[in-house]
C-alpha cells in the first residue's frame, strides 16, 4: 500500500494518470439487468443521467486543473459526443486487469480514477457509477483517447468491446472523446431533451468557474448552439439569481476555502424582496433535500447576525427572531466538494456527511463576522431586514390570536365596552365608532338600541418626556374595534361578509383631537378593512358645530361657511344697498337715481359676495390678496390663473392667464439670462422646498375656476370688481341702510359683507360645541344620530387615501415640514371634506 | 393641485407603480389585494405596528399650552400609567 501511495501523490505531482490508478472493484454484467440500481430509473431522468456520467468526467479533469473546455453534440441519431481538452483516460497497461486503463474504465463496474482519492481529490458523479455504466447501456460506444501524440481508439456494443484499443493516427492534442448512443432495449424510443441538458450545463459552467462548456444540438436545423463560460462562478449565479431585484448590500459575499480535505465555497446576498434561495451542491450535485452543508451555513449565518445585532444593539431584548427571519430575502450558493460523499433522502440528494456541517460552520462563520465588521452599512441594511421579517412574523401571530380568542370566547368575545343593539340585521345595523368616553355615554343614551351599536374609543394619550403630547389608539382600541366590526384580520382571516354591521359611522369632534382621531381611525380601515370602504360601508357623522338661537327657535348649523350664510342671511333681512357713484362699473352711464339693490336680489348679491370671501384665506396663504386679484377681472377680464415672479426680483411678479402666459415669462426670465435655462419652483409643491434655490415661482391660483363665474356674476350685479378692498380714506361707495336711521357709507364690498354679518349677529345667541360632549343625549340623537335628519358622509377611497396620507405626514420623522403642513391645511384638517 | 407625489408602500417606502426612471428597478406591481401596501408582509408589519401602539400622532408642545389644558392632560396621562380609567374630560 505504501509503495501505491507514493506512486500515486508522484503520479499527483506530475499529473500524470496511469492505469495502476484505476481501482477495480466489480463486475459490469448487473447492470444490464438492473439499470435501475445504478441510474435511478430507466425514464428520461435516467437516460440523461448517462450524459451527466460522461460529462462529468470531463469536469473531474477540470477540476483537477487539466482541462479548459467540454464541447458537448447530440447527434441526428440520439447519440451523444462529449469532447474534452483533458490528459484523456490512461491508455496503460492495468497492472491488475492485464488490460489499457480506458478499457478497464469502460468495462469494469466501479472502475474509475475517482474511487482512489488521491487521483481526484474530490469528483462529480452521483453515485460514481462511472463509464462502464454508460458503456453497458449504450447500444454503441466509441472512445478515442488523445495522448503523447497519438489516437487511441476503441468500440463496444451493449458493453462489450468490438476489438482491443487501438491506435489511429497521430495528434497533436490531448482528451478524451466519448460516443454513445443510448440502447433502445434499454430506453425505448427516448429522446434527450435539450432544456434539460442545457441547465445542467449552465450550472455546471457556475459551479466550476472559467470552464467553457459547448453544447450543440444536431438535431436541430441549423444546429443550435450554447456555450457557457462564468469567471464569476457562483457569484454570477447569485448575480443572475437577483436579477431584477433590489440588493440590500453591494456586491455578492464571496468565500472559497479548503479546510480537513473538504473545498467549500458559498456566494451569498441579500434583496428587499421576501422569498429566500438556497441551492445547494455536493460535488456538482445539486443537493436538493439540502443536508449537512446547509445546516452549518443556516447556523452560522443566525449565529453571526445575532451577535453582530447584539453588538452593535440592533434588537430589543424582548426581540426573538427566528432563524427563519435571517434568511428572508436571502439568495445563496452554497458547494461543497467531498471526497466520499454520503447521499441521503426519498431521491439521494441530501448530503450526509457529518464532518461537513461543522467545517461549513466555521468557515462562513468566520467570513460572514468578518464582512459585517468591515461593512456596517450592509450589516444595518441586513438586519433591519432582519428586524422587518420578525415583526411581520409577530404580527401575524398577534392578529392570529386577537382572531382565535375571539373564536374561543365565541359570542361573548365582544369588547366590554360595546353597546351593541338588538337587531342582528347587518342592512339595517350601524356602529358608531365615537370618541371619547363621555361623547360615548351620550350616545349610548340616545340611541336606537334596536339598530344602533355604540363602540367609545379613546385616543391615548402620552407625555413623551414631559414635552410633547402624542395620541395613538391602544392596543385595546384596536383590539376592540376588530372584534366590533367582526370581520377578522390579517390575509388569512379578513372577510368582508362577516361585517356585523350595514353601516360603520366614525363619529368624533370638531377639533383637532377629533380630527386626529378620525385621521388614525380611517388610515387603520384603509390599511386593513379596505373592502369595506370599497363597499362604502363607512362614513363620518357631521354633528353640529354651532347651535343658533333667536327669539327662542334655535337651529344646528355644521359648518363655517353655513354659519356664515345664515348670518348673512338674516343679516340682509330688510337691507338696501346702494351704488354710490364711484361704484359704477365703467362706461355705465350715470343715471339720475342712484341705484339700488333690495329683498331677493340683495341676499343674493350678499350670497355671493359670502362666497367670494371664502377663498380669501386660502389665497392668502399663497401670497395673494383677494382685492387685488379681482380688480384682474374688472370689466370681463378673465381672471387669471397663476402669478409668476423671479427670484432676483420678488417685487417684480406678474400675473398671467393661462399655462402660455407662464411659459412667456420663463423665456423672458431666460433671455434676460443670456438663453440660460432657469429652475421653476412650484408654490405648494411639497415635494420640492427648494423655493429660494430656484430662479422662478410660480403660484398657480386654483381658485381661478371657482372666482371667475362669480366675479361675472358680481359684475351683472352692476358693482365694480375694483372695489373689494379699499385703502383707509377711499371715498365711499356703497350705503347699506335698514331705513333711513341706519344708513352707513362703506368703501369696499368686504366691508359690505362685514355689516351685514354683524347685523345678522343682532339678536341671536350662537353657541359653540367644542366636542360631542357637550351635547346631551337628546342632542346628539337629533342632530347627528337620527336616521330621517342627520347628515352622513360616506368615506370614499380617494378620501381614505388623503386620510393615510396626511396620517404619514403627521407621523413623519422631521417635526418642522409637519408642524407647517398642519399649520396651512389646518382648515382643511378641520373639515375633511368627504 | 400639487402634483400627487408617486404612492409608496408605508412600511417600506418602495414605489408602489408608475414607471421608473432608466437604470432603476421597476416598481412593485401594484396588488389590490395588498393595498396599500406592496406585499402581505409589509402589511403584517403594519398591523403589528398597530397593535404594538407604535403609531402616535405627535401632539403640540406643552410649552405652548395654557396652565389648566396642561393640568388636564398631565392627570390624564397620569391616569394612564396608573391603568385608572379616567375620563380625561371630566
Amino acid at each position: 500500500m505504501t509503495s501505491e501511495q507514493e506512486g500515486a501523490s508522484a503520479a499527483r505531482a506530475t499529473g500524470e494518470y496511469r492505469a495502476d490508478d484505476i481501482q477495480v472493484l466489480e463486475g459490469l454484467e448487473a447492470v444490464r439487468r438492473r439499470p435501475g440500481m445504478y441510474i435511478g430509473d430507466t425514464s428520461v431522468r435516467g437516460m440523461h443521467h448517462l450524459v451527466y456520467e460522461i460529462v462529468d468526467n470531463s469536469i473531474d479533469e477540470a477540476m483537477a486543473g487539466f482541462c479548459t473546455t467540454i464541447v458537448v453534440r447530440l447527434t441526428a441519431d440520439n447519440g451523444v459526443i462529449v469532447l474534452d481538452d483533458g490528459r484523456g483516460i490512461p491508455t496503460d497497461i492495468h497492472e491488475g486487469q492485464g488490460l489499457p486503463g480506458v478499457t478497464v474504465a469502460m468495462t469494469k463496474l466501479h472502475a474509475g480514477g475517482k474511487f482512489k482519492k488521491d487521483v481526484y481529490k474530490v469528483s462529480g458523479g452521483l453515485h460514481g457509477v462511472g463509464a462502464s455504466v454508460v458503456n453497458a447501456l449504450s447500444e454503441r460506444m466509441e472512445v478515442e483517447v488523445y495522448q503523447k501524440g497519438h489516437i487511441h481508439f476503441q468500440a463496444f456494443q451493449r458493453g462489450d468491446p468490438l476489438g482491443p484499443l487501438e491506435r489511429r493516427g497521430r495528434t497533436e492534442r490531448t482528451g478524451t472523446k466519448v460516443f454513445f448512443r443510448p440502447d433502445r432495449q434499454v430506453f425505448g424510443d427516448l429522446a434527450f431533451d435539450a432544456n434539460l441538458l442545457t441547465n445542467r450545463f449552465r450550472e455546471l459552467a457556475f459551479l466550476n468557474r472559467g470552464v467553457q462548456i459547448r453544447f450543440v444540438d444536431e438535431r436541430a436545423d441549423p444546429p443550435k448552439e450554447t456555450s457557457f463560460q462564468f469567471e464569476g462562478g457562483i457569484r454570477e449565479f447569485v448575480e443572475r439569481l437577483n436579477k431584477g431585484r433590489t440588493p440590500i448590500h453591494e456586491g455578492v459575499l464571496h468565500i472559497e476555502r479548503e479546510e480537513d480535505g473538504l473545498v467549500v465555497e458559498i456566494a451569498a446576498q441579500f434583496h428587499d424582496g421576501f422569498s429566500e434561495i438556497i441551492q445547494s451542491y455536493a460535488n456538482n450535485i445539486n443537493t436538493i433535500e439540502h443536508g449537512t452543508h446547509v445546516t452549518g451555513f443556516k447556523a452560522a449565518l443566525t449565529t453571526a447576525l445575532t451577535n453582530y445585532a447584539r453588538k452593535h444593539n440592533l434588537f430589543k431584548p424582548q426581540d426573538k427572531p427566528t432563524s427563519d427571519d435571517f434568511r428572508e430575502g436571502l439568495t445563496a450558493i452554497v458547494s461543497v466538494k467531498v471526497a466520499e460523499p454520503q447521499f441521503e433522502g426519498q431521491t439521494k440528494t441530501k448530503l450526509g456527511n457529518s464532518e461537513v456541517e461543522g467545517v461549513v460552520k466555521k468557515v462562513w462563520g468566520e467570513a460572514l463576522k468578518t464582512y459585517l465588521e468591515e461593512n456596517p452599512r450592509a450589516a444595518r441594511g441586513i438586519l433591519d431586514k432582519v428586524h422587518q421579517a420578525y415583526q411581520a412574523r409577530e404580527a401575524a401571530r398577534k392578529a392570529r390570536d386577537l382572531v382565535r380568542r375571539k373564536s374561543a370566547l365565541s359570542g361573548g368575545g365582544l369588547p366590554g365596552k360595546l353597546a351593541d343593539c338588538s337587531s342582528r340585521n347587518a342592512d339595517e345595523t350601524e356602529l358608531f365608532l365615537v370618541e371619547g368616553d363621555s361623547a360615548g355615554g351620550s350616545a349610548k343614551m340616545g340611541r336606537d338600541r334596536s339598530r344602533q351599536a355604540i363602540l367609545p374609543l379613546r385616543g391615548k394619550i402620552l407625555n413623551v418626556e414631559k414635552a410633547r403630547v402624542d395620541k395613538m389608539l391602544a392596543h385595546e382600541e384596536i383590539r376592540a374595534l376588530i372584534t366590533a366590526v367582526g370581520t377578522g384580520i390579517g390575509a388569512e382571516e379578513f372577510d368582508a361578509a362577516k361585517c356585523r354591521y350595514g353601516k360603520i359611522i366614525i363619529m368624533t369632534d370638531a377639533d383637532v383631537d377629533g380630527s386626529h382621531i378620525r385621521t388614525l381611525l380611517l388610515t387603520f380601515l384603509f390599511r386593513h378593512m379596505r373592502p369595506l370602504i370599497d363597499l362604502g360601508k363607512v362614513f363620518v357623522a357631521q354633528p353640529p358645530l354651532y347651535k343658533l338661537t333667536r327669539n327662542k327657535a334655535s337651529r344646528y348649523i355644521f359648518n363655517d361657511s353655513d354659519l356664515q350664510a345664515q348670518l348673512q342671511e338674516m343679516g340682509a333681512q330688510a337691507m338696501r344697498l346702494e351704488l354710490l357713484g364711484a361704484g359704477l362699473s365703467e362706461g355705465e352711464a350715470l343715471v339720475d337715481a342712484t341705484p339700488t339693490i333690495e329683498d331677493a336680489r340683495l341676499r343674493n348679491l350678499i350670497a355671493l359676495l359670502g362666497r367670494i370671501a371664502e377663498e380669501e384665506r386660502p389665497l392668502l396663504r399663497r401670497g395673494i390678496a383677494l382685492g387685488e386679484y379681482l380688480a384682474r377681472g374688472h370689466g370681463g377680464a378673465p381672471l387669471p390663473a397663476a402669478r409668476v415672479y423671479a427670484n432676483r426680483n420678488p417685487a417684480g411678479g406678474t400675473y398671467v392667464r393661462d399655462e402660455e402666459g407662464i411659459a412667456e415669462f420663463i423665456r423672458q426670465e431666460e433671455a434676460l439670462r443670456g438663453g440660460e435655462e432657469v429652475s421653476v419652483f412650484e408654490e405648494g409643491d411639497e415635494n420640492g422646498g427648494a423655493r429660494e434655490a430656484a430662479d422662478v415661482v410660480v403660484v398657480r391660483i386654483y381658485e381661478q375656476a371657482e372666482l371667475e363665474p362669480l366675479a361675472r356674476r358680481l359684475e351683472e350685479f352692476g358693482v365694480d370688481l375694483r372695489t373689494w378692498s379699499a385703502e383707509p380714506g377711499s371715498p365711499p361707495r356703497y350705503r347699506l341702510g335698514r331705513g333711513e336711521l341706519e344708513a352707513q357709507d362703506l368703501a369696499s364690498l368686504s366691508e359690505v359683507l362685514l355689516a351685514v354679518r354683524k347685523a345678522g349677529h343682532k339678536g341671536v345667541d350662537v353657541t359653540r360645541y367644542k366636542g360631542l360632549g357637550e351635547m346631551n343625549d337628546d342632542e346628539l340623537w337629533e342632530t347627528t344620530m337620527d336616521p330621517g335628519a342627520r347628515t352622513l358622509l360616506r368615506v370614499g377611497l380617494s378620501d381614505a387615501a388623503e386620510a393615510d396620507r396626511l396620517f404619514g405626514l403627521l407621523m413623519g420623522e422631521s417635526v418642522e415640514p409637519r408642524r407647517e403642513f398642519i399649520e396651512r391645511h389646518a382648515h382643511e384638517v378641520v373639515e375633511l371634506d368627504v | 393641485m400639487p402634483r400627487p407625489a408617486p404612492a409608496r408602500c408605508p412600511v417600506c417606502r418602495r414605489p408602489l407603480a408608475g414607471p421608473a426612471p432608466p437604470g432603476a428597478v421597476a416598481a412593485v406591481p401594484w396588488r389590490p389585494a395588498h393595498a396599500p401596501f406592496c406585499s402581505e408582509r409589509c402589511k403584517m408589519v403594519d398591523l403589528g405596528r398597530w397593535l404594538e401602539g407604535e403609531y402616535r400622532i405627535p401632539g403640540e408642545d406643552l410649552a405652548s399650552l395654557d396652565p389648566s389644558e396642561l393640568a388636564r392632560i398631565e392627570g390624564a396621562a397620569r391616569a394612564e400609567e396608573t391603568g385608572e380609567d379616567v375620563d380625561p374630560d371630566r
